[in-house]
């Protein structure tokens, strides 16, 4: 019970937080843009574990880098049929999307299966170096939890500003908001909707597939089914409470990774209680941020309605 | 599934006016909404699904048939398929009447784990109770879990607006969480290793119909549930929901109030999912495992979908499925090509089917049809 008054506790959980975040941070910031433009993009778990697979399977003979690109094509890769089947042909955003989580479970489960000998320990990689900040890491009580994590963490938490400039400050962003909020306006005043919600949808693969890739290279290491553990859809809660802004999708996905260390760290701590109480946290947590989080997000108008250009 | 067509069909869009089209709800126009889709999804899924094998180096046509014999290729097979049908086709019952009120539930997942904990704990209670008693009181435990579980999603949908998908997902974690806790150490016999409840009572459990297939009484709950499915559609009650799901505005200016639609809607698929809880238990496995749910949440939602939320549809999709997953398991251990294809598979026929309303595709059928068949009625 001390230990939870220790500040090394918090700041290992803070550092925790951090690490987990950083999948789910690539992933709802690449929703933000897909849902801002009016994609209801519930493929996004489908995008993940592509991602997840497609970089091990590279990294694992190549670099790692080369890998996180890989992972990110492959989600990438995917978003293309959301596009095909969802903005070209219209067809249900929730059939879809359910659709192709089901195709990037099915597809990574019959690849790592037939490729792999069983358990899959052949294919894996080791988890990457923590990147020291000299100086700063030494400050006292949160220098480590702060400033010393692996180059993915520092990536996800730099495009932060990146995707809050793109989505606020661009050309491009006003028009993904646009499309999002009135279609036919944007459409009246020029926008070719299709070609936007296209571009925030591969935005989406690309970051969904980054954020796979990971979760995989940068904490799991090896494959497993179901590897993401829904944090694909974790990300869609993660919208709402952010009322679907960048900060906000960031700030959402780290309070679940706050969470969710939390959880494994009180374990250590409370080892009379049984862990299945202290894994539940996150997701109440999410639960309350669901909840709590309608009564001030405001949704984009037009989400999860299909667009026809009018000839 | 009303609610969809909405979305996806433009009045104006899908035909010129003067194209001649079955009336709705007419067989032949029930045929070119539903089965011609979906038999053509299903041809280009097997396609690609084939191909998929080529690019992997496996025979596709060994593949295939091994499937097609794990999926009816003997009595066992056939058993093995209703059985695995059964769950998905309950399951998909009850996501369709919450669908045809428009709400998406994906929480079946969760509410099958505690339908079955409460199916084996009612049995447990009723242990020295002759069957006429015991059976019938763990279905009713199981159903009643199921709804527990979707109470509180349903009640913070309808009274604060929150997104039933992801509540309905984060209750199935809570129900795994519950189920594994569960499974290690209350409900665990001291002489297991690994995570699993005490036996069924046997003056509860569900026989075998056939002996020597995993074909159980408990697969006749779903008849019943077909006929019950149908009696709601055209009762008044069942209008009323459709009613909401089409036009909630309309609904709310004719009286009927969306928070009981809402909330019972959600109630009824977590009873059926519950039933499934049940019939898992007492009729197929015989223990809680912490994998009884499987992926039916998912799978059984699906088959709604492609059911287009309607009896026949919905009992169809099951049977499809339900051939593919047994087909899928035997094919991986006859020819070690894993059973994830049959995943591929279903992901593609939704995928194929979702676009059947998509106007550029319709146009094609459209033109097809015609050319094909001349005459038909014209709407006015």
């Amino acid at each position: 019970m001390s230990r939870l008054a220790e500040a090394t506790f918090w700041s290992a959980t803070f550092a925790g937080g951090l690490r987990l975040a950083t999948p789910l941070i690539f992933a709802s910031i690449g929703e933000t843009f897909a849902q801002r433009s009016g994609v209801l993009n519930i493929g996004l778990e489908g995008y993940m574990i592509v991602g997840a697979l497609a970089s091990l399977y590279v990294a694992d003979p190549t670099l790692t880098p080369i890998g996180f690109v890989a992972g990110g094509l492959a989600g990438l890769l995917l978003s293309a049929l959301m596009v095909l089947f969802s903005i070209r042909l219209r067809a249900n955003q929730v059939v879809v999307g359910f659709g192709l989580t089901i195709l990037g479970v099915g597809i990574t489960g019959f690849i790592f299966r037939l490729t792999t000998s069983v358990g899959g320990v052949d294919r894996q990689v080791p988890l990457p170096g923590k990147i020291n900040i000299p100086v700063l890491s030494d400050i006292p009580w949160f220098g480590r939890a702060l400033f010393l994590h692996s180059w993915y963490t520092w990536f996800a938490v730099g495009l932060v500003p990146v995707a809050w400039w793109i989505s606020s400050r661009t050309i491009f962003g006003l028009q993904v908001r646009s499309v999002g909020e009135d279609p036919d306006a944007a459409s009246a005043r020029g926008i070719d909707v299709i070609k936007v919600r296209t571009h925030a949808t591969l935005i989406s693969g690309l970051l969904g597939g980054f954020g796979g890739a990971a979760l995989m290279l940068g904490a799991v290491g090896r494959f497993q089914p179901m590897v993401t553990a829904n944090r694909g859809f974790i990300a869609l809660i993660v919208l709402i409470m952010a009322s679907w802004k960048i900060w906000g999708a960031a700030l959402g996905a780290f309070v679940f990774g706050f969470f969710e260390a939390l959880s494994i760290n009180l374990n250590n701590v409370f080892v009379d209680m049984p862990t299945e109480l202290l894994e539940a946290i996150p997701f109440v947590v999410a639960l309350a941020i669901l909840t709590v989080g309608v009564r001030w997000s405001r949704m984009p108008p037009a989400l999860g309605t299909n667009y026809e250009a009018i000839k | 599934m009303n609610n969809l067509e909405r979305t996806q069909m433009p009045e104006n869009a899908a035909h010129p006016k003067t194209e001649i089209e079955p009336v709705k709800g007419s067989w032949r126009f029930r045929f070119r909404s539903a089965v011609q889709p979906s038999s053509l999804a299903l041809g280009a899924a097997v396609l690609l699904g084939g191909l998929l094998l080529l690019v992997f180096g496996e025979d596709p046509v060994s593949a295939y048939s091994a499937m097609i014999k794990g999926s009816f290729g003997s009595r066992f097979a056939i058993g093995e398929t209703l059985a695995r049908a059964a769950p998905l086709a309950l399951v998909g019952f009850g996501a369709a009447v919450a669908l045809r009120a428009g709400l998406v539930s994906i929480g079946a997942q969760g509410q099958v784990m505690t339908g079955a904990i409460g199916a084996l704990l009612t049995a447990l209670l009723f242990e020295d109770a002759p069957s006429v008693i015991a059976l019938p009181a763990a279905a009713i435990g199981g159903a009643v879990f199921g709804m527990a579980w979707v109470l509180l999603p349903a009640l913070l949908k309808a009274y604060f607006r929150v997104n039933e998908i992801l509540s309905t997902l984060l209750f199935t974690e809570f129900a795994f969480l519950l189920l594994k806790f569960l499974l290690n150490d209350p409900l665990k016999p001291p002489s297991a290793i690994t995570p699993q409840s005490v036996k069924f009572p046997a003056n509860a459990s569900l026989g075998l119909i056939w002996g020597g297939t995993r074909f159980h009484y408990g697969v006749l709950a779903v008849p019943v549930a077909c006929l019950i499915f149908t009696w709601w559609i055209r009762s008044t009650r069942g209008f009323e929901y459709d009613l909401f799901g089409e036009n909630p505005s309309l609904a709310r200016g004719l009286g009927i109030s969306d928070k009981r639609v809402i909330v019972n809607s959600l109630l009824i698929s977590g009873a059926a999912a519950g039933l499934v809880g049940w019939i898992q238990t007492a009729g197929l496995l015989n223990r809680v495992y912490v994998q009884i749910a499987a992926e039916l949440g998912f799978f059984g939602l699906v088959v709604a979908f492609l059911g287009g939320a309607r009896p026949l549809g919905v009992l169809a999709g099951a049977v499809l499925f339900g051939a593919l997953q047994s087909g899928g398991l035997s094919m991986q251990s006859a020819e070690g090509i894993p059973a994830s294809l049959s995943d591929i598979i279903q992901a593609m026929i939704l995928l194929g089917f979702s676009v059947r309303y998509a106007p550029q595709i319709a146009d094609v059928f459209g033109r097809i049809a015609s050319r094909a068949r001349p005459k038909g009625r014209t709407v006015s």
